[in-house]
This record gives structure tokens, C-alpha cells and sequence, in this order.
């Protein structure tokens, strides 16, 4: 529980009232209890199913028999639903970590399995041409690192989240989906909670990006019929450096004759002292500084340059 | 001995079978798929500082609009460069090029406005709301280089005003009769460009600025906030710009890029499959 005191003495021990003249004020820090939310449901649940399935058994079986299966029923349901709420923080712990567990049941998995089929040594070996295979082989190894950073950033978006991002009186955070990998980064889905939006994310997107050590974050809707479902693009490469052809010219063949282009008067004098400084045009008059503003242009307009290659600058 | 063989037939050139209607390929997005535009129903606004691309995509959209049997160009370039390489193959097809010159540019507008007006007429007395591939209508697609110098370099303030009005109607009213513009300037700020033209652009494409700010003008308010910005779009990158379509997010993509020497010979090609003995309005080398 955050404590927060303004103008507590030293002989304060701190709690709720007031000692002397100090006043010592103490930020209650609402805890949202799991296990409070696992025994309404449970009853709520309970409440609808223990019913629901008594009126059902009273088609098979005497009113009498249907009420306590009914019970049993409700009871069992309500308590499944309550585990999960009561265990939710350490269900959100291990959906945070599932691609990590997953990872590593398979290796251990594996490299008990094959111990038990050949030999320690033999099981080395083959790990080791795998990891070899993937390192070696560029696009294997470009689309693995890919991966990696899609398990990494799911962890810098949670650290991020936690550090600076508004939640609700509760503490609950947007929920983090699956990363998957894109061209330009990764893209991670998120759910938002209420009490955030889009809009609040967007203020924070610089420091995303410096938490996920990209380049830039944008944020999208996911759907355009729900705005708790965005998408999290993380930027940190640059796919757009190279050139890209155009397909116009394909097709094209290649006996077409070359037209002739008529040849205009080619100006000689292209330098600026090639131009005689004549006063074709009116001297500019410096603009007056009234109120910081310089007039509205006004008279004489700008000349074309239909026929004057010399203004062809513009 | 070699046998001899008759003089080759003169090759008959195959008109190309693409249409204004299907999707224009510019590039591709940072996921690596190939962008496409759907131009004849859209106007797009294509703007950014010097040097970051705008005609990189400029010219992808006149390329394929260019080997479009159902394309009337209508290109205005006061640096001639651009889109001034295309001028031969306008004249081929039909079309209008106009440089540096507001007087015939807002005369090519004021006939455009007409052209509008009358395919307004044709739907309301076929009772439709839209020209569709089958009604075989040529796409007028107008093509405007550096905007700002028609909106607020050259020409009397009148001349101006007539210019953003003319451009303001078309990209008002030019979508469903099969009249799409395309503009290009590097900043279209309200000093630019008003606000009541600039916000008509259903397409926008932002190629690199120099603040936050020029970014949101292009794009639309709260976009470089919101992580789109075009600001930091690497210089070294020229030719990545954020685009905002119909998905109404913006997208980052790479302009496919035309050379110089592939210009030429697209414009060779579309002046020749183009030609026709009643009128020779550029002669052919061969």
C-alpha cells in the first residue's frame, strides 16, 4: 500500500489521524481482489446454472433428484469459473511467458526423448546442427531472429505499460496478444481495458519506441467495429531504401521507333552575368513595418514566362 | 548462300488493353506488397519539399494512364521537365500540354469545365450517377505540376482566383464524369492553396517535410502525432511517402521509379501506336 505524508514529523509513526498539528494523509490504494471477484461469480454463476440444469434433470428425473444435481452442477461450474478469475494473475503470468515455456518444454522435451532413444552425445550433435542449420542459413536465420524479437518485445510493450501508461483503479493494463513478425518489425495485437484509449497511446508512442529500442511505433485500429483492438507496429527497419522498378515498360517491344522531338531554341547564356542588370522592373520598396506585418501584395503582378526561358527557375 | 527474303511487313502495333478503370501500380508499401490507386474516382494531392519524389509518383500515374486506350491527358508543368517529356505523346493522343502559362492553362480549364458540364448532362439523361468502364467514356485525367506556380507565382491575382475556382470545381465535381485531378506542389498551405480546394483531395500523398506541421497540412490534422509523420522519412530515401486512401489510415510506400531513358520510351511507344495518316502532329524518326 502507497503511502504518501505532507508535513509528518519525525515522532509521527504514520496511520490514519492526527498527532499535534501535523496532518498526515494517507493515499488509500484501492487493491482489486481476485478472490473477491472469484466468490461473487461463483455465486452468480452457481445462481444460473444450478437452476437451469435442475429444470433440465426434472425431464429425466424426479424433482426431488434434480435439485441437488442441480446444486452439484452449479456448484462445479461456478467453481470452475471462480478458479480461473481467483488464478488469473498467474494465468496472465503464464500467457506472458507461454511462447518462453512452450520453447523450452520442447527442447527439454526433446532432448529427453532422444537421450532415452540414442545417446547424450548423439542428441549434442543434433542440437547443434540445428542451431548450425539456422545460423548458416540466412533466410532461416533472418526469420528466427524475427521471432526472437517478436518474444522480446511483448516484454519491453509489459515493462512499458507498467512504467508509464494510465490504468485503471484497478491496476489492470492493456492485455498483450501475439507478436508477429512483419517486414518493417514486429506487430503486436493489444487489447485495450477501459479507461484507455487509442488516442492516450498515441501520446507515449516516442517512448514506446525507445522502450522497444525501434525506430518508431504506430498505432492502429484493429477493427473498425471495436476500439479496444489495436494493433502496436514496431518499426525498427528500413524496407524501403531500395529501388523499386516499374513493371510499365515490360511489355513494351522493342523495335518502336524513336520519335523525333522538335528542337526548341536552346538559350546559350546561362549564367547570371550573361543577363544585363536592366530596370525592366519596378524598384521593390522596402516593406513597411507596421504592427510587425508587412502589407498585402498588391499592383503590378508577376510576369509569365510563357516565352522567356530565362524564367523557367520558378 | 543466304536466301532472300521480302522486306519485313510494317509491324502493326497492338493497342494496350489497359484501362483508366483498373488499378494504377505505384510501388510498394512496407510490408512489401505491391500499392495500388484507384485514380478515375479519386483526386489525389501529391506534395512534399523539393527532392522527395513527388514526381517519382507523378510519373508512374501518367505512365499507365499513358497506355490506357480510354486516357485524354491534360498535363500542366511550368517546369516543362516533368511532365513536359509526355508533351509529344499528349498532342498524339488528343490531349492538351500546358507549360509555363496561366492565360492557356485557365482557357484548357474553362473547356474542361465544359466538357464537365455536358458529361453531367449525358448521366442525368441516361439516368445514372457515374460513368462506368462500359460506357467506354475517355477518362480526362488533368495532371498539375507544381500548383502553387498557377495558385500564387504567375498571373494577376485575378488570373489566380479564376485558376483555384476552375481547379476547385474540377476536383469537386470531376469524380463521377470520369475526371480526376492530380496535383502536385511542395506545400499547400492555405497561402498555397485554400482550404476549401486542398480539402476536396480524397488521396494524399505526403512525401518527406521539414515539420510535423507540413506533415498534418498534407495528411490531415493529428496524423504526426499519431506516429504518421512524414517528417522522418529518411532524406536518403527519396521516394517513400505516406499515402491516405480509402483505408483512412495512411500508408507508408516506395514510388516505383522511371528512369529517364524508360520515359523516352514509353512516349515513343504511345506516339506511335497512336499515330494515323490524317494527322501527322509529330513526326516519326523511322
Amino acid at each position: 500500500m502507497s503511502k504518501r505524508t505532507f508535513g509528518t514529523r519525525h515522532t509521527n509513526r504514520g496511520g490514519i489521524g492526527r498527532r499535534g498539528s501535523s496532518v498526515t494523509m494517507i493515499q488509500t490504494n484501492v487493491q482489486y481482489s481476485y478472490l473477491r471477484t472469484a466468490k461473487i461469480t461463483f455465486y452468480v454463476v452457481m445462481a444460473i446454472v444450478g437452476p437451469f440444469a435442475a429444470v433440465i434433470s426434472t425431464h429425466y428425473l424426479h424433482p426431488l433428484a434434480a435439485v441437488p444435481l442441480g446444486l452439484v452442477a452449479g456448484t462445479i461450474a461456478g467453481g470452475l469459473i471462480a478458479c480461473i478469475i481467483a488464478i488469473w494473475p498467474v494465468l496472465r503470468a503464464i500467457w506472458w511467458w507461454l511462447p518462453e515455456i512452450t520453447l523450452a518444454m520442447l527442447l527439454i522435451g526433446g532432448w529427453v526423448y532422444l537421450q532415452d532413444q540414442i545417446n547424450p552425445i548423439l542428441t549434442g550433435v543434433i542440437y547443434a546442427s540445428i542451431i548450425a542449420t539456422i545460423g548458416l542459413i540466412p533466410a532461416l536465420r533472418r526469420y528466427t531472429l524475427a521471432l526472437l524479437w517478436c518474444l522480446i518485445v511483448r516484454h519491453r510493450l509489459r515493462t512499458c505499460f507498467n512504467t508509464f501508461l494510465p490504468t485503471d483503479r484497478h491496476g489492470h493494463l492493456p492485455f498483450i496478444g501475439l507478436a508477429k513478425p512483419i517486414p518493417v518489425g514486429e506487430r503486436v495485437r493489444v487489447w485495450l481495458r477501459p479507461g484507455l484509449s487509442l488516442e492516450q497511446l498515441e501520446t507515449q508512442l516516442g517512448k514506446i519506441a525507445v522502450a522497444c529500442w525501434a525506430t518508431s511505433v504506430t498505432v492502429t485500429k484493429a477493427r473498425t467495429s471495436n476500439s479496444a483492438a489495436i494493433y502496436l507496429d514496431i518499426k525498427r527497419r528500413d524496407v524501403l531504401g531500395g529501388l523499386v522498378g516499374s513493371p510499365l515498360t515490360e511489355d513494351l517491344p522493342t523495335d518502336v521507333p524513336a520519335i523525333t522531338r522538335p528542337v526548341a531554341t536552346v538559350p546559350a547564356q546561362l549564367d547570371l552575368a550573361d543577363v544585363p542588370d536592366t530596370h525592366d522592373t519596378e524598384p521593390t520598396e522596402r516593406p513597411a513595418k507596421k504592427n510587425g506585418r508587412p502589407p498585402a501584395v498588391t499592383g503590378t503582378p508577376a510576369k509569365t514566362a510563357t516565352d522567356n526561358p530565362d524564367l523557367d527557375w520558378i | 548462300m543466304h536466301a532472300a527474303f521480302p522486306d519485313p511487313p510494317v509491324t502493326i502495333p497492338v493497342a494496350p488493353s489497359m484501362s483508366m478503370f483498373d488499378p494504377v501500380f505505384i510501388g510498394i508499401d512496407e510490408f512489401g506488397n505491391p500499392a495500388y490507386l484507384d485514380l478515375v474516382y479519386h483526386n489525389l494531392l501529391d506534395a512534399g519539399e523539393p527532392g522527395g519524389g513527388k514526381s517519382v509518383l507523378i510519373q508512374n500515374l501518367v505512365g499507365h494512364a499513358f497506355l490506357c486506350h480510354d486516357f485524354t491527358p491534360v498535363l500542366l508543368d511550368p517546369k516543362w521537365v516533368e511532365l513536359g517529356m509526355w508533351m509529344e505523346a499528349a498532342e498524339a493522343t488528343g490531349g492538351v500540354f500546358v507549360g509555363p502559362d496561366i492565360d492557356k492553362g485557365l482557357r484548357v480549364l474553362r473547356r474542361l469545365q465544359k466538357v464537365m458540364d455536358r458529361r453531367y448532362s449525358w448521366l442525368v439523361a441516361h439516368g445514372r450517377r457515374k460513368f462506368l468502364p462500359s460506357d467506354l467514356i475517355k477518362v480526362i485525367a488533368i495532371f498539375i505540376d507544381e500548383l502553387a506556380y498557377y495558385t500564387a507565382t504567375t498571373g494577376t491575382p485575378e488570373q489566380q482566383k479564376e485558376f483555384i475556382a476552375l481547379v476547385r470545381d474540377l476536383v469537386a465535381r470531376g469524380r463521377a464524369c470520369a475526371m480526376p485531378v492530380i496535383a502536385a506542389t511542395q506545400r499547400p498551405s492555405v497561402d498555397i492553396i485554400p482550404t476549401s480546394l486542398r480539402d476536396l483531395f480524397g488521396y494524399r500523398a505526403a512525401f518527406r517535410c521539414t515539420t510535423p506541421n507540413s506533415s498534418d497540412i498534407i495528411l490531415g490534422h493529428g496524423w504526426a502525432s499519431a506516429g504518421f509523420n512524414a517528417q522522418a522519412i529518411s532524406p536518403t530515401t527519396p521516394g517513400v511517402f505516406y499515402l491516405i486512401a480509402e483505408g483512412g489510415i495512411p500508408h507508408l510506400v516506395k514510388a516505383a521509379y522511371l528512369t529517364d531513358a524508360q520515359i523516352h520510351q514509353l512516349v515513343d511507344y504511345v506516339t506511335w501506336i497512336r499515330r494515323n495518316g490524317d494527322q501527322v502532329p509529330v513526326p516519326l524518326a523511322a
